[in-house]
């Protein structure tokens, strides 16, 4: 095949048309659709979240037990304050692809990039003091009656799993983030 | 920006038609997805009229919106996709299964594999170079120097003729 001949290439799709503009005001784009769908998604743990940690703190609060009510009412609180903020990011979320290519690639990869970074400050840390609250009211109502060290080996373990966890899920996201940094980089570099 | 103009811009730019489901078979393997993504560029293209400024040509414009949703779908989909670089690529997928298929079409299916394997940049360059754009428009769409388009399709050439007939290749190395 002689490399500068494309006329293979131009021959196909030769009869393509247009969609219909009624078809597009119907039609929501790729774009929006995954909007909705994680939307959607957000505000459907966010409501399972409120609700299963809002019932939890209920019953603790009507048996007088106000120590234990406050870890979940912080996790309740968590879950609006994410949910919050994914839905003012995306809102802000502007769509502009007639940039060029390589601004726009830039654009999509920088968010990108951000959203992983950000995903230990404003997604992981604010569900830390009620996890974390959470077995420490328990080991303090178990310490009333068999003493502090006792409670406390009762709830290391779960303590450290959730530690490790959140460290190695924020781990993910910040090297995901830096592979991203690379290949923003690497665009730089040939623009 | 009035609907009537929105419109019209939209009917100018069916010429490009073609080279937006040229685009989107290239991109996207499979049929059905493909043709959704096809619907998609048009239907941003649509909206995006709205914004027409004149500031570059009805061409440049349809370009950028449709390789830039092109990117956006592959995005998405890289997850599962690897790519690899422009000078990496010894080893394709030489299409043999596809014995019983014309020519033609073998030939277009090595150009999609070819496609689909190279970052979004290259793709971009490559999809644009078949379709006869020039260096400078292809620097003007894409946003590249027109020097480094230049040695990009360079290489593409290169990576085309050793996939496409590599003894052609092995030759012009000589």
């Amino acid at each position: 095949m002689n490399p500068n001949d494309t006329s293979f290439w131009t021959r196909q799709e030769s009869d393509a048309s247009f969609s219909a503009p009624a078809d597009c005001e119907a039609r929501g784009t790729a774009f929006e659709r995954k909007i909705r769908r994680r939307n959607t998604l957000e505000l459907v743990a966010a409501a399972f979240v409120v609700l299963a940690f809002g019932a939890t703190a209920g019953i603790f609060a009507a048996a007088g037990d106000w120590s234990l009510a406050i870890a979940p009412v912080l996790i309740v609180l968590a879950a609006l304050f994410v949910v919050t903020k994914l839905f003012r990011d995306g809102s802000i979320e502007t769509r502009r692809p007639e940039d060029s290519c390589v601004g726009h690639l830039r654009r999509q990869l920088v968010r990108q990039r951000d959203l992983l970074r950000g995903v230990p400050k404003w997604y992981l840390a604010p569900f830390l003091p009620g996890m974390i609250g959470f077995y420490l009211a328990f080991a303090a109502k178990d310490a009333e009656t068999v003493g502090w060290i006792p409670a406390l080996e009762a709830i290391w373990f779960n303590l450290a799993t959730i530690v490790v966890l959140f460290v190695g899920i924020a781990w993910l996201n910040l090297h995901a983030a830096r592979k991203l940094d690379r290949e923003i980089g690497a665009l730089d570099v040939a623009a | 920006m009035n609907d009537r103009d929105q419109h019209d811009l939209y009917r100018q730019a069916e010429q490009f038609a073609p080279a937006i489901a040229r685009l989107a078979r290239a991109m996207e393997r499979d049929a059905d997805r493909a043709r959704d993504l096809e619907q998609d560029i048009h239907c941003e293209l649509f909206r995006s009229f709205a914004r027409f400024d004149g500031r570059c040509a009805l061409k440049t414009w349809v370009y950028r919106v449709a390789h830039n949703v092109a990117a956006d779908h592959r995005l998405r989909e890289s997850r599962q996709a690897a790519v690899m670089p422009l000078d990496a690529m010894d080893e394709l997928a030489s299409g043999e299964d596809a014995e019983a298929a014309s020519a033609e079409a073998l030939t277009v299916e090595r150009a999609h594999t070819l496609i689909r394997s190279l970052p979004t940049l290259d793709a971009q360059i490559m999809l644009l170079w078949l379709e006869g754009e020039s260096a400078r428009d292809t620097a003007e769409i894409t946003g590249l120097s027109p020097g480094s388009v230049a040695t990009r399709i360079h290489r593409i050439k290169h990576a085309i003729a050793s996939q496409f007939d590599p003894e052609h290749s092995q030759e012009t190395q000589r």
